[in-house]
């Protein structure tokens, strides 16, 4: 998320507006690409938002990032033979498909998968419980409930 | 009570690290009476501080400092890695300390013999399981079964397997030594929230405390070991929190800071004496890394598993763990239960449609951790960057490894058997990461011990070659990795080098 601050200086410089769109429409771009990589039907964008937040927040403070975001971004484009984002959903994930090997994709899955799996919204989706010790664990809650293995 | 040795005083026993080896070792001298300052690089949490949040805990307890290469996965606290393992406690077997002789000579290995028997060892396996209250053994109950655990042992005996238990674990399967039994959290890896896994955080440090003999300095980094012109250790550096250097003068100096920190702290003690690193006349020091085979296999079971319900690694099948060439392979290997949380279960995933079938089936998700012997090479090293420091200042470790042909063929092999194993009940989807690197989590060899003072850089005690007065009590002096977990072998080597320190003080040797 642009905080106000740099909105602000965008504001004041001529010729930044546009650098502010292109951010924008990164942003939208990386958004689907985090719902191509894990796409649950059952989780709406604001999920995928807020599980993308903490590398766009890096993102603000590491031109480097920054940079391989875009590169990364301008790769999809590429692959799609123009804007990677409003291509059909099938050439989009074979331009995602194209670049599965580049440290872009890397950066993006690895970031998203680990925030994706750690929000509470997306276990109960997956049918996992998370933390139990204020329970007192599992010991009474069915930790051996087991019912349909085959018997010997 | 706590006790506050000076600076200056020559005539304790620095331990450095609090871990398994470091915080076994220090805990087994005090009790014996010998004044020991145990340097820890960590803080100190309490039960409190330990919460079912994977990432707030690696934030709490790991080892973040830089390094290149293989990845690892170590703990910068009191308690070290005891506070992240799963508490597996398989004992070597006896083909295992005899790896050079029983598998012959490989191509591109460095095998030899442990100079120690298992008959030696014995002894002191059965008091680190009584001192770790491992389940199964000194009469403590098996743990308890949970869901998962039964689907491996279903899925084991039907593809023939009968040696399958719930034993050597050290968590508590009842209540035993003043901690409580397993309520079945089910987040092991981020730390123990009741105490019932054993960790030398509230075990052997707090009882070494009771002795009167024993001062624990909390973020206190080893940075160098000094020697005097005669070759024997006299004292540690350390950097205290505030990033003051100290010197700590020592009679003895125990290392034990996992495998990867021992390297880098030898190497980084060379003097004009020991030019290659301190105890490294061999030039072993940093050779021979051994991580173990390490590889997970999952699936997605017919039926709910929920995996995450109970203690992460609740057991073991053992009918791998046998020297059998006719398997194209030496050595043996463990299939090890492995529950998993979804951030790691979605390491298996993929991506798109793959990754959503996978993810959304987690309830009924299974795992198996496959842990089996790495022969050494000598190839496999941990040296220090030549030119690049850390944020303390500090040359970073580059950890180079790569897999033995021998591991190779044995990954095959197991990765097969635990595919069958879940295929036999029904599994469709069954997953494994061979193209990965697996493991960082078992660190072993790089001090190893050997009978020839060319072959090592310890002897059977964990004594330096080289320096009389300078002992390595962690995972780093294991000969051969075997395939069992190393916590129970480096606790049972750490009492048995602690009754050895305290023999050589009351004869004057040391």
């Amino acid at each position: 998320m642009a905080s106000t601050a740099s909105v602000a200086i965008v504001a004041t410089l001529p010729g930044c507006a546009l650098g502010t769109r292109r951010d924008e429409v990164e942003r939208r771009a990386l958004l689907r690409m985090a719902r191509l990589l894990y796409p649950h039907d059952g989780l709406d964008d604001a999920i995928y938002r807020d599980v993308l937040e903490p590398l766009l927040v890096r993102a603000d403070g590491d031109g480097a990032l920054a940079g391989d975001l875009r590169a990364g971004i301008e790769m999809l484009d590429a692959e799609a033979g123009g804007n990677w984002r409003s291509a059909s959903p099938d050439s989009q994930l074979e331009a995602l498909k194209r670049i599965e090997k580049s440290a872009f994709f890397e950066t993006m899955r690895d970031a998203v998968q680990r925030a994706l799996y750690e929000h509470p919204t997306v276990w109960e989706l997956i049918g996992y419980e998370g933390p139990s010790v204020q329970y007192g664990g599992y010991l009474h809650r069915g930790f051996d409930d087991i019912d349909w293995l085959p018997v010997e | 009570m706590p006790r506050e040795y000076d600076l200056n005083d020559d005539r304790v026993v620095v331990v450095i690290g609090s871990g398994a080896g470091g915080g076994t070792v220090a805990n087994e001298l005090a009790q014996k009476g010998i004044d020991v300052v145990c340097l820890e690089a960590g803080g100190r949490l309490t039960l409190a501080d330990v919460v079912n949040d994977y990432r707030l805990m690696n934030e709490r307890m790991g080892w973040h400092d830089e390094r290149r290469g293989a990845g690892v996965w170590l703990c910068k606290t009191v308690g070290g890695t005891t506070m992240r393992w799963s508490g597996c406690c398989p004992r070597l077997l006896v083909h295992e300390l005899r790896a050079r002789s029983t598998y012959g000579a490989m191509d591109d290995t460095t095998l030899i013999d442990w100079p120690l028997t298992l008959e030696e060892l014995e002894p002191y396996y059965d008091q680190a399981e009584a001192k770790m209250g491992v389940s199964g053994t000194n009469g403590l109950p098996p743990l308890a079964e949970n869901s998962h655990f039964k689907v491996l042992k279903a899925g084991a005996r039907r593809i023939g397997y009968r040696d399958i238990t719930t034993s050597h674990i050290a968590i508590n399967s009842v209540a035993y030594d003043g901690r409580p039994g397993c309520q079945q959290i089910g987040f092991c890896n981020a730390g123990c929230a009741i105490g019932a896994k054993w960790s030398t955080l509230y075990t052997e440090v707090p009882k070494a405390e009771t002795t009167g003999h024993f001062e624990l300095r909390t973020h206190a980094m080893a940075i160098r070991i000094n020697h005097d012109e005669r070759g024997r250790v006299t004292g540690v550096v350390f950097r205290d929190v505030d990033g003051v250097l100290h010197e700590q003068r020592a009679r003895a100096v125990c290392v034990a800071c996992n495998v990867v920190e021992t390297t880098r702290l030898l190497l980084l003690s060379e003097s004009s004496l020991f030019p290659d690193g301190l105890a490294n006349s061999s030039g072993h020091l940093g050779r021979n890394y051994m991580r173990h085979l390490a590889q997970g296999v999952s699936a997605i079971m017919p039926g709910p598993v929920n995996q995450h319900r109970g203690t992460a690694q609740t057991g073991f099948v053992r009918d791998e763990h046998r020297h059998d060439p006719r398997r194209g392979f030496a050595g043996g290997y463990l299939l090890e239960l492995s529950g998993q949380p979804p951030f790691v279960f979605a390491r298996k995933a993929g991506w798109g449609a793959d990754a959503q079938r996978w993810m959304e089936n987690y309830s009924h998700g299974a795992g198996l951790l496959l842990c089996g012997e790495d022969p050494p090479q000598a190839s496999n090293r941990i040296g220090l960057h030549p030119t690049d420091k850390d944020a303390l200042g500090l040359p970073i470790p580059v950890l180079e490894y790569s897999l033995h042909p021998n591991t190779k063929a044995m990954m095959q092999h197991a990765v097969a058997q635990g595919r069958e194993l879940y295929s036999s009940l029904g599994a469709t989807d069954i997953r494994d990461n061979t193209d990965q690197l697996g493991g960082g989590c078992h660190n072993m060899g790089v001090a190893r011990m050997s009978a020839d003072p060319s072959d090592g850089v310890t002897n059977r005690w964990g004594q330096a070659h080289d320096v009389p007065n300078l002992f390595v009590s962690d995972g780093s002096v294991f000969s051969t990795s075997g395939a069992p977990n190393p916590t129970l072998t480096i606790v049972a080597l750490a009492i048995r080098q602690a009754d050895h320190i305290a023999e050589r003080m009351t004869q004057g040797t040391l």
